[in-house]
């Protein structure tokens, strides 16, 4: 079956800058489909295509199989909200949200409705009569986006929509747009550099990393098994934590990591049999603890630094050449520079090739 | 040397703007202490009367028992760094972190030893013969802050210099600078509107708004008993839940009125309730559960928002009365948007604030 709005092998190839290359993907109609990446991923490079506003160099976008390659941008039945919000400033908020109703020519009935009802999904219906220059820069960007959501469209583009509001409201507006798109069913493609985001929101996840698709799916599988060391650290505050080894092997479920004459030994690990070089072991702050005592499948560091954070304490663990981070409750206190002992979980471990940063190891 | 006391100190700009009314706090020798507060709250007029930048007002300050309202900034033995890095664009990351040193004409092998030193301490070592431009925001950031800590001073100051940074060199400059300050013993005063910062690196926190001190507590302190609504709603992300709730009677028991529920003090696990008849009851969103509706007895609600976030899951429950409750859940949670839900509070984790002084009630 063919998918609603199907991206293939897009590049775009800029003279000097990093375009994109080879991109492709497709989202299911109503679904919601989130672009994460650094600046400079192709994030919105890919977005702006999709909008008709930037050419591609080669691969096309179809709608319902239906090429879009020549269908100018204001003929494409989508509807695009920008990072700034581009408003009129001489109409009030109310008039900024119908425009794109106006030159549709709707009833003036029908009008009113479709406004007040975008507006108060998005809570700004107290504020349709003041101009834009009499509202929060909150309530600017939740304008902007009610005009691009009142426009019935086939499809959304949203290029960072919320990035401009202030921490507490983004992650308010965060939990809402999830109800909004349910409440709308339309199909969606929302940019964003926040991972907290692109969790929360997302049906289909896709990272991008400079031009390129790194990886795609569910955002939870995404977030238990990444590719790469670069998908790894993208999703999760604090990132994975990656420890560097000269070599290893895994044998009998016993994984060894070398770093010179020191050993280490980890016991009863869900990886296939297998010897490697240069390694990164990987693992997330909430799968390992801290002991002031050696033990089995603990790796001797020092507590770097620790911070306390709201109720519980982030400590900074030093390793080799190495730092990582591990949550504990306020119960558990180590001192600046105590020895301490990280014992993992030996079934929550990763392991990703030093060189390349591609995730190695067949689980069992 | 390192001791700071600030007595009754006022700002007031053009004879009429209260920018600081009148705060008083005193902080010893190794203290790490945060001014916290959203923009407009004084906190930067304060540490530029500390720094002798701007004019006291009113009220005095003593740096190691001295008064310094008359002193010249570079007579009151503080070290400074900004927001804005400020440095040399002619000179390395060496020359430009010698720099206070050179000024003192202190010989050459003992520069070399302290600015080493300090380098190796904040991570920039490999940058010394480097340029600013050519380098990250981050680095050039360390470097400002390495020509801060290089010199002896009674009181370091910092104002909002993790501000520019993007958020992995923010996290990890603020692990850097908690350290250095540790194993130094530095006496420091830092200015910042992010309470995730303050928290992480303080030994003490003062909050500010409108030119008033609301709390002055360890990050413990503030983030476990906020002294009033203001401190509640700006410390934690997402905030403190605050609920206006009614004390009713009923056929000669008493229940409180939450939502469209009524449930008794035992119902909540609770001692007693304030002998107000409306107050505000307010807990942490780590501290809402959700309850079995056939075994217990709770606040009825339903799920407005829910997101998986990797680790943890987070859902906004709307009550009867329109009032949000945020919660925080295992990653393991799974709700339906609009789905009925019975919620529970951790007894020992509840607090009451009064509406009118909106200060937190504690005798009970």
């Amino acid at each position: 079956m063919a998918e609603y709005l199907e991206i293939k092998s897009l590049s775009k190839e800029y003279s000097k800058a990093t375009g994109i290359s080879d991109i492709s993907f497709s989202c299911s109609e109503g679904s919601f489909t989130v672009i994460l990446g650094p600046s400079g991923a192709g994030k919105s490079t890919t977005l702006n295509i999709i909008a008709g506003i930037l050419q591609e160099t080669s691969g096309e976008v179809l709608l319902k199989s239906e090429p879009l390659g020549r269908v100018p941008p204001q003929k494409r039945r989508m509807s695009m909200v920008f990072e700034d919000y581009a408003l009129y400033p001489t109409f009030s908020v109310f008039e900024n949200i119908a425009s794109p109703l106006r030159v549709r020519s709707f009833s003036e009935n029908d009008i009113k409705k479709k406004v007040i009802s975008i507006a108060s999904m998005l809570g700004i219906e107290e504020h349709l009569d003041k101009l834009p220059s009499q509202v929060s820069g909150g309530q600017k960007q939740r304008t902007a986006l009610a005009r691009c959501l009142v426009r019935d469209a086939d499809f959304y583009l949203l290029d960072e929509p919320i990035a401009h509001l202030d921490a507490k409201l983004r992650h308010r507006m965060r939990g809402e747009f999830k109800r909004i798109h349910r409440e709308l069913g339309k199909t969606m493609i929302y940019v964003s550099h926040d991972y907290r985001e692109a969790l929360a929101l997302a049906d289909n996840l896709l990272i991008f990393n400079e031009g390129r698709l790194e990886q795609s799916g569910n955002p939870q599988e995404v977030f238990s098994n990444p590719k790469n060391t670069f998908v790894a650290t993208l999703l999760g505050e604090p990132p994975m934590n990656l420890i560097n080894y000269q070599s290893g092997s895994v044998k009998n479920a016993c994984l060894i990591l070398k770093n010179g004459s020191e050993s280490t030994e980890l016991k009863g690990v869900n990886f296939a049999d297998i010897e490697f070089g240069r390694v990164l072991l990987g693992f997330r702050h909430f799968s390992v603890s801290i002991h002031d005592q050696v033990g089995s499948n603990r790796i001797p560091g020092f507590v770097y630094v620790w911070e306390p954070i709201e109720d519980t304490i982030t400590y900074t663990i030093s390793i080799g050449e190495d730092l990582v981070k591990v949550v504990t409750t306020r119960s558990e206190h180590f001192e600046l520079n105590q020895n301490v002992y990280l014992e993992m979980d030996p079934k929550a471990l990763y392991l990703f090739d030093a060189e390349t940063g591609n995730r190695i190891g067949t689980r069992v | 040397m390192g001791h700071v006391e600030l007595r009754n100190v006022w700002k007031i700009y053009d004879k009429s703007f209260e920018a600081v009314k009148g705060i008083s706090v005193s902080f010893s020798d190794g203290e790490f202490v945060s001014l916290l507060g959203p923009s407009g709250c004084g906190k930067t007029s304060t540490l530029r009367m500390v720094a002798g930048l701007e004019e006291i007002s009113r009220g005095e300050i003593f740096i190691d028992s001295i008064k310094v309202n008359d002193l010249e900034p570079g007579d009151r033995n503080v070290a400074m760094a900004f927001e804005a890095y400020a440095l040399y664009p002619h000179l390395t990351v060496y020359e430009n972190i010698a720099y206070p040193l050179r000024i003192r004409k202190i010989a050459d092998s003992e520069i070399k030893t302290r600015v080493n030193e300090m380098c190796e301490s904040l991570g920039i070592t490999k940058y010394v013969n480097e340029f600013p431009s050519s380098l990250s925001g981050g680095v050039q950031q360390s470097t400002g802050l390495a020509r801060a800590l290089v010199r002896p001073a009674s009181l370091y100051l910092l104002d909002e210099v993790l501000s520019h940074l993007d958020a992995a060199e923010r996290t990890m400059l603020r692990a850097e600078i908690r350290r250095v300050q540790k194993l130094m013993n530095l006496t420091a005063l830092f200015v910042t509107h992010d309470q995730l910062e303050a928290m992480a690196m303080s030994d003490r926190i003062i909050v500010m708004n409108d030119g008033i001190i609301h709390q002055i507590g360890t990050p413990e302190e503030i983030y476990d008993s906020p002294e009033d609504l203001f401190v509640a709603g700006f410390v934690g992300e997402p905030p403190m839940n605050t609920l206006r709730v009614k004390r009713i009677t009923e056929d000669g028991k008493e229940y409180l009125q939450i939502g469209s529920s009524k449930l008794t003090s035992a119902e909540l696990g609770l001692k007693a309730f304030p002998q107000k008849s409306e107050f505000i009851i307010a807990m942490r969103p780590k501290y809402v559960g959700l309850l079995d509706s056939s075994k217990q007895k709770g606040v009825e609600g339903s799920v407005h928002t829910f997101e998986n976030l990797g680790d943890y899951t987070q859902a906004a429950i709307e009550l009867e009365s329109g009032d949000i409750v945020f919660m925080i859940g295992d990653v393991d949670l799974r709700l339906q948007l609009d789905e009925k839900v019975i919620l529970g509070f951790v007894p020992e984790k509840v607090l009451f604030y009064d509406i009118e002084t909106t200060k937190q009630i504690k005798d009970i």
